[in-house]
């Protein structure tokens, strides 16, 4: 078997333990293992298992995923961001699918001080679907509404994505960020006007709400989304006036979430405490499956199979239009099975190569990545913001709902990649200004 | 048994709240440094060589036997859901087979390069003082070899216990 | 006997590095039996280097030593030297890589012991350009650092900064362009060819050439896997000491030559490029004759090497010698300085001994 082989089968293989139910971070651990045994020998095998788990851990720029996941939970666990949602429903309520509309500002608002798409999720899972239920709001509609919405949490700012992706592509993780706000935005937008769309053609998706709060009701409930607007200023204004870079950005921010539970006395020791070991688990299970796929990497290196593989892409290089639609359709068809950072790390160092051939602005492109990878996070069989939303709420509804419920979504998706192709300003126009 | 499920279980309660504690330390460092840094134009010295040796490597393995206790390992049900009971069974034990393989191997070799470290007593150098990283690179094998362990537990709850639990609880 | 070697380097691969493992990749398939693969950041990352060239994950690999203080102490006390080359020659990168190439495989018996404790052998170095202050305003005074907070990488700039009374502070080189666009720092310190590389002129305003001079030399830029290296013929290492000139010579000289090319570059980027004054010039002789003591007290205390001083002593020599030596060639040309570094240095190593035991 030559080296290209055993690298296709190395794939095969993998592919076929995640489908058998193995956990997916031992599992291309164990792969790599094997590849790299049959390559190079048992020494060189062994020895990637000593050295790389060491070194992708203890890195510097690594330690602003466990930040900006622990500032999310504290959000969440101090209920900071409540208030945000309650202000988006008092004023929408009177839109045609107002509580969702709601829901989509408040999963924007919530974007702004997470890093995560899960985190996204869950919080704002916990926090409006119970109360689209109680309006009699369709269980499917109302699932995927704020499945869908937690896709926005990776694409503005803060995003452990786009710092991950600064680090593989050498692209400054600041412009990404602000690249980022543009595409999020365009997407809340999107979902908005999908909502408003469905429940005219349908008005049984989300039934009129009847409730009339006083403008006194109103301002008061705009003075109580203090908490995340505190929060979104001294994240995005501590990068912006250089009180601290990217990767202090997550600390900053979880120390800054803290001290504004403290300050609003609504986080209990018990509160802290679950943020703390709910960012452990996210992260013991986050890390194992980006070191098994740094290890593929490197196999799929070795092996040749990389850039035999990127000799494929290369052949579409003739027509950029081409090139970006051929990747569009392998991170459509990879975001169905794979964990959006798993896909990254494994695609990236095939692509980047291929990219800068034809050309492509990276910062523009680590955007675009962010966004097909989100949808991933949505679509069957494996989302994970799915699962997340169906954890939360319990047995409301089944999975194969939601993912129902999910679908015009998805339309709404598609037209925004396509926009965004179409308008890369949309993207670049505020990473320029800010410069 | 059950003694020894107990231990283990505090075992894993003990290296979660180091972890935790590891957690909370990164933040204040980092946070104090940041200001440090900003209004006293003074940093502390060593955020980044401890930040990445120590508090990464406390936070990214020690938790994994907690994740695993509490079936927080992500994996992919999609396929499976479809087959019938006893096959998921016993398609989950050989997976977690295969998890405690890959473990045991990365604890075992984490403790070799360990080993290493601490022969040529590994350092850094911050503001003229040695800071010796060797002592950290025991944590790696540390939470790998616990998680390896508690594999071992779920697999014989798994093959021993009747009648047989659903296979989305934990399992002790 | 045909053998396939792999190279690797954590750079990209458009960095002079992989440029010179290229270059060598291609003289040794016209002249030997060998072949090798280049491996850019794909392979090994910079931290994962010595060890997977240890375990033969990869064959050769680019060593920054200074990133492994523990392991590699006596070849980096002659890299913290190289402050000496900020005066008296035009290419400090080609002066600076073979004085630390002459120390290690002839002067240092100790230098090779710490390659051979990793399971690998040292057979090229290589340096960057001048390190220049990279700044938000102009900065050309002794007066103007006082104060001052710089980016800086390694610990001998540090401690030019704080001498007359600047702050260092640490920040990895990939943040180094938001901490320059926000203001985190005042300065980084880097090398001509880093300020297109890391994008720096469209945030920098000012850049002070020389300042403090020195280059990065902490470069073993060849190691190869010590058991294929003893596994090999005499003839087959005579070889590969030759693929290491070549390596030593391709790296610098590509370095050298891109700064050269940077700096119009960096110009019309609008940033204002001057010469270290002359005040300030003195003032860094001044202190690069006293660091000498600190650097001798440093390595002696903090990493236990013996004999320091006249060990000194060696590296002073050889970079007074090889200032002479390549000011009589052409430092944009690859063929004469490896030439010369075949000569002085690489015919000298013995095939059937270095590194043998
Ligand atoms: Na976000
Ligand atoms: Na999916």
């Amino acid at each position: 078997m030559s080296n290209v082989e055993i690298g296709y089968w190395g794939i095969a293989v993998l592919l076929a333990l995640i489908a058998l139910r193995v956990p997916i971070g031992p599992a291309l651990i164990g792969v790599s293992f094997g590849g790299i045994w049959m390559i190079t020998g048992p020494k060189a095998a062994w020895g990637a298992v000593g050295i790389i788990p060491w070194n992708f851990t203890a890195t510097w720029q690594m330690s602003s995923i466990p930040m900006f996941l622990m500032m999310g939970f504290v959000c969440f666990h101090a209920g900071l961001t409540k208030g945000l949602f309650e202000a988006a429903r008092l004023w929408l309520s009177r839109l045609p699918g107002g509580m969702a509309i709601a829901a989509v500002f408040g999963a924007a608002g919530f974007a702004a001080v997470t890093g995560s798409s899960i985190a996204c999720a869950a919080a704002m899972g916990r926090i409006a679907v119970p109360e689209m239920m109680r309006q009699r709001y369709d269980a499917a509609f109302a699932t995927g509404t704020v499945a869908a919405a937690g896709t926005i949490g990776a694409l503005i700012p803060p995003s452990i994505l786009l710092i991950l992706y600064g680090i593989i592509a050498q692209v400054p993780v600041g412009s990404l960020f602000m690249g980022g706000v543009g595409a999020g935005l365009l997407t809340a937008l999107g979902y908005c006007v999908m909502i408003v769309v469905r429940v005219k053609m349908n008005p049984g998706l989300a039934p009129p709400v009847n409730e009339r709060s006083t403008a006194a009701e109103r301002l008061s409930a705009l003075l109580d989304t203090w908490p995340v607007l505190l929060l979104m200023t001294g994240v995005l204004g501590g990068l912006f006036f250089g009180i601290f870079t990217p990767t202090e950005a997550g600390a900053a921010g979880a120390a800054l979430a803290v001290l504004v539970g403290l300050i609003k006395r609504s986080l209990s020791l018990r509160g802290f405490w679950s943020s703390v070991v709910e960012t452990l688990q996210t992260t013991a299970a986050l890390f194992i499956i980006a070191i098994g796929a740094n290890m593929l990497t490197r196999f799929m290196a070795i092996s040749g199979a990389g850039r035999d593989l990127a000799s494929f892409v290369d052949a579409m290089n003739a027509d950029p239009m081409l090139l970006l639609l051929g990747i569009a359709i392998i991170y459509l068809v990879l975001g169905m099975f794979l964990e959006p950072i798993g896909a990254m790390l494994l695609t990236l160092p095939i692509l980047l190569p291929v990219l800068k051939t034809a050309d492509i602005d990276l910062l523009w492109f680590g955007i675009l990545l962010a966004k097909f990878l989100e949808i991933g996070m949505i679509t069957p069989p494996i989302g994970l913001n799915v699962f997340v939303i169906k954890s939360v709420v319990g047995d409301l509804v089944t999975t194969g709902q939601i993912f129902y419920g999910i679908l015009w979504f998805l339309v709404a998706d598609l037209i925004v990649v396509a926009l965004l192709i179409a308008f890369p300003d949309i993207i670049l126009w505020l990473p320029t200004v800010m410069k | 048994m059950g003694l020894t499920f107990r231990l283990l279980g505090r075992v894993i309660d003990l290296t979660t709240l180091v972890a935790g504690l590891a957690l909370v330390l990164m933040m204040t460092h980092i946070a104090i440094d940041v200001v440090a840094k900003y209004i006293f134009q003074v940093p502390m010295p060593g955020t980044i060589t401890v930040v990445s040796n120590y508090y990464m490597i406390l936070v990214a393995f020690l938790p994994l036997a907690f994740a695993e206790r509490r079936n927080g390992q992500i994996s992919v049900e999609v396929v499976t859901a479809a087959l019938p009971m006893r096959t998921q069974r016993g398609l989950n034990v050989a997976g977690m087979v295969f998890c405690l393989l890959v473990f045991s191997a990365l604890a075992w070799q984490g403790w070799i390069e360990a080993g290493r470290a601490q022969q040529v007593g590994s350092f850094e150098i911050e503001q003229n003082t040695k800071l010796l990283t060797w002592p950290a690179r025991y944590l790696l094998p540390l939470g790998c070899g616990l998680i390896a362990l508690t594999l071992v537990a779920k697999i014989w709850v798994a093959l021993t216990r009747r009648p047989p639990q659903s296979l989305d609880e934990p399992f002790f | 006997e045909e053998r396939m070697l792999k190279f690797s380097s954590g750079f990209p691969e458009s960095a002079a590095p992989p440029q010179a493992y290229a270059k060598v990749a291609e003289w040794l398939a016209a002249n030997s039996e060998i072949k090798a693969e280049v491996f850019s950041m794909s392979l090994l990352s910079f931290g994962e280097t010595p060890a997977g060239i240890r375990d033969g994950i990869t064959d050769a690999g680019y060593v920054l030593t200074p990133y492994f203080p523990a392991e590699f102490s006596e070849t980096n006390m002659a890299a913290d030297m190289a402050l000496l080359v900020s005066s008296g020659t035009d290419a400090p990168a080609l002066v600076m890589a073979a004085a630390i190439t002459e120390y290690v495989m002839l002067n240092c018996p100790e230098c090779v012991a710490e390659y051979t404790a990793q399971n690998q052998v040292f057979l090229a170095s290589g340096a960057s350009t001048e390190y220049s202050l990279v700044c938000t305003k102009p900065v050309n005074t002794v007066a103007d650092l006082k104060g001052l907070s710089v980016r800086s990488g390694a610990s001998v700039f540090g401690r030019w900064i704080e001498h007359f009374g600047g702050t260092k502070v640490s920040i990895p080189g990939s943040e180094m362009y938001e901490a320059l666009s926000q203001k985190v720092v005042d300065c980084t310190m880097v090398s001509m060819p880093d300020v297109m590389n890391f994008q720096l002129a469209d945030v920098a305003t000012d850049m002070t050439v020389n300042a403090p001079g020195g280059v990065f030399a902490g470069t073993a830029s060849m190691n190869l896997n010590l058991d294929l290296w003893r596994g090999m013929t005499p003839e087959e290492r005579k070889i590969m000491l030759e693929a290491g000139s070549r390596m030593t010579a391709g790296t610098s000289v590509i370095y050298h030559n891109s700064s050269i090319e940077a700096e119009p570059k960096v110009k019309a980027a609008g940033v204002n490029v001057v010469e270290l004054s002359e005040e300030l010039s003195k003032a860094t002789q001044d202190f690069i004759v006293a660091d000498l003591d600190t650097i001798r007290d440093q390595f002696t205390s903090l990493y236990g090497v013996e004999n320091a001083a006249a060990k000194i002593e060696t590296v002073k020599g050889l970079v007074e010698k090889w200032k002479g030596l390549v000011a009589d060639i052409d430092p944009t040309s690859m063929d004469a300085y490896q030439a010369l570094l075949m000569t002085e240095v690489y015919s000298k190593v013995d095939p059937e001994a270095y590194a043998m035991q």
